[in-house]
């Protein structure tokens, strides 16, 4: 019985002590300077949809690594029977051959990467993102193809249509500017016969200017594929682009 | 003409007694919350009213409000009368409790048998509830609470017999009047009231003895299948339970509506500063109820039972052995059983702890301990 009075000290002693409640509304608690608070996918009001794109863009800048994007589509597209995939697959292949996606898939099986994750890797497969992969992306993990397509238009890093098996980047940072950069460019358009960002009909070379390369002390300058031109002057850019086209039988135009 | 005025006299007292017991519990039901949540560092309900005063209010309209829904197989006639019956006993209790002088509805000259009579609807109610409700869970909290009701009725019982031996009458307004003077029956018989406390305590099936309802075991217990006003009839009950028992003991053992000024001022024929005191005496004992509850944890359903047969009922007969002898042969028998009952109740207090855990030992070393 003493026992129990003591119990009864105890709790006696908690009554008079400050009470640990916070009256929400008209009280809150100074959050701590790094606080964040919970972080959420905020819903589009007009249409319901989340407007997270599982761009994964929080999942790489996140310093914590603790974001972690799993996009599962919350309306499914309607289950298409196997001969209307069959049929979809043929009707979009352009002499595409979608066995080089699986990798990728798989992978994002595997790992569950994000989307944008996985249309850079299809991207390295193809150069570009035909639309094949992408309606093979969308069959295969749920999310539905004008997502994909949203996300992959909105970030200039995608191309949607095929580029050249050489791709030529004419720096037009400031400092080539200056330097000539321009004058780069009308050389090349020469030479290739094609205007700035398009391509030679033979699919060999993509003509495309760039912002600043990082390399300013050597402008201007040109990359071709991996090989990294600077000091051009337009006469050396016809040289460089002839002996090239020579070399792998590109024609202009 | 006399009829009449009886008759609008028994109204009177019934209406009085149905009102002290629904805002009684409405009342206490409000106070436990508190004062659990400052016990617990917490502020509890204050947004409904000034410092949620209609917390109580809004619950039971919420109730009210709810569907009156009864099991498919449950007995029809016992499931609804239950919760109709469980009023009984806190409200004809109060019909032999002065409240203040000259305001009582009947001086029965066996009050203090009627006292314990009444108080076994409770018991009888519960069990038909659980029994009617046809869930298991049901049927053994109402079981339990029907064992332990009547099993620690019995001390309760010793104890009543103990303060009918002291005043020499069993007439409620007699034991009140005994008291005048501070001559309070608790201080002569303290442990005839640790008795009396402890089996009011679970009378009332409060913590540490809410068993029936214990909700790790048995959900609800007897009231799992009950909803809506049903549900609240039994809690009503429960809560205003809280102020009639301690209603009950401040007049057995506490000078009832006794104290200073108590007859000062007279207003119809009855002294509203004894009203006073008397509720002042019966939330001292509210409040302790509430805090014992908060205090101690649950016991065990055979820790219950033992504690009633192995110790209660044997030390409440002795007791009452004890008293009897005194009275009868100590010629200055109110110090003689002052210094008895004080004396037992320091040992009580004092020895409990230690025999405890000293049966405790010897029962661990008698037992082999099996290891997996």
């Amino acid at each position: 019985m003493l026992g129990m009075f003591k119990a009864m000290r105890q709790t006696m002693s908690h009554l008079p002590k400050k009470k640990i409640t916070v009256q929400y509304p008209e009280q809150r608690e100074v959050l701590p300077a790094r606080s964040r608070g919970l972080f959420r996918v905020v819903i589009d009001p007009s249409s319901g949809d989340p407007r997270c794109r599982s761009c994964t863009l929080c999942e790489s800048n996140c310093p914590v690594q603790v974001i972690r994007v799993n996009h599962t589509s919350k309306y499914r597209l309607p289950v298409p029977n196997a001969a209307r995939i069959s049929e979809a697959r043929v009707a979009a292949q352009q002499g595409i051959d979608i066995k080089h996606l699986q990798p990728v898939l798989d992978d994002y099986y595997e790992h569950g990467t994000g989307l944008i994750a996985m249309l850079q890797n299809a991207q390295d497969v193809y150069g570009y993102l035909p639309r094949v992969a992408l309606q093979e992306i969308s069959l295969q993990t749920g999310v539905s193809l004008s997502q994909i397509y949203g996300v992959s238009s909105f970030y200039n890093q995608f191309r949607l249509s095929p580029v050249g098996e050489y791709i030529i980047d004419v720096c037009h940072g400031t400092a080539c500017h200056v330097a000539g950069a321009v004058q780069i460019t009308e050389a090349l358009e020469e030479e290739l016969g094609i205007a700035d960002g398009k391509t030679t009909t033979d699919m060999k070379f993509t003509l495309s200017s760039v912002a600043c390369m990082g390399a300013c002390s050597q402008a201007p300058v040109m990359r071709i594929g991996d090989q990294t031109y600077g000091g051009l002057t337009p006469d050396q850019t016809r040289k460089i682009i002839r002996d090239l086209m020579d070399e792998v039988g590109g024609e202009k135009g | 003409m006399d009829i009449l005025l009886g008759i609008l006299r028994a109204i009177l007292f019934v209406v009085v007694a149905y009102a002290v017991v629904f805002v009684a519990a409405l009342v206490n039901i409000l106070y436990e919350r508190r004062f659990m949540a400052f016990i617990g560092d917490r502020l509890g309900p204050n947004r409904t009213g000034p410092q949620g005063a209609l917390q109580s209010i809004a619950d039971a309209f919420k109730m009210m409000g709810k569907e009156d829904f009864r099991p498919l197989l449950a007995d029809p006639v016992l499931f609804t009368l239950a919760p109709v019956m469980v009023m009984i006993g806190a409200v004809s209790i109060q019909l032999v409790l002065p409240y203040t002088q000259g305001f009582l509805a009947i001086d029965l000259n066996i009050g203090v048998i009627f006292l314990v009579a009444i108080t076994s609807f409770t018991t009888l109610s519960i069990l038909m509830g659980g029994w009617a409700s046809r869930n298991k869970y049901s049927l053994v909290g109402g079981l339990r609470a029907a064992a332990q009701m009547i099993s620690y009725e019995i001390p309760m019982l010793l104890s009543l017999l103990i303060v009918a031996m002291i005043v020499g009458s069993m007439r409620v307004s007699d034991i009140v009047a005994f008291q005048a003077h501070y001559e309070w029956i608790g201080f002569y018989a303290p442990f005839t009231f640790l008795i009396f406390y402890i089996s009011s305590i679970a009378e009332l099936n409060r913590g540490p003895f809410d068993l029936p309802e214990g909700e790790s075991e048995l959900v609800a217990g007897y009231a799992t299948e009950y909803s809506g006003m049903r549900f609240g009839m039994f809690y009503l009950n429960e809560y205003a339970g809280l102020t009639i028992m301690s209603m009950v003991i401040v007049t057995l053992f506490f000078g009832g509506w006794m104290g200073p000024w108590a007859d000062a001022i007279t207003w119809l024929g009855v002294s509203w500063i004894g009203l006073f005191w008397f509720l002042v005496k019966t939330y001292i004992l509210v409040t302790a109820l509430i805090w014992i509850r908060f205090s101690i944890p649950r016991l065990q359903v055979d820790q219950l039972m033992a504690f009633a047969w192995k110790i209660l009922i044997p030390l409440g007969l002795v007791n009452i052995l004890a008293t009897a002898a005194i009275i009868l042969w100590v010629p200055s028998w109110k110090w003689g059983l002052a210094v008895f009952s004080w004396v037992v109740f320091f040992a009580f207090v004092g020895l409990f702890d230690p025999i405890l855990k000293w049966r405790l030992r010897k029962q661990r070393e008698r037992q082999p301990v099996v290891s997996a």
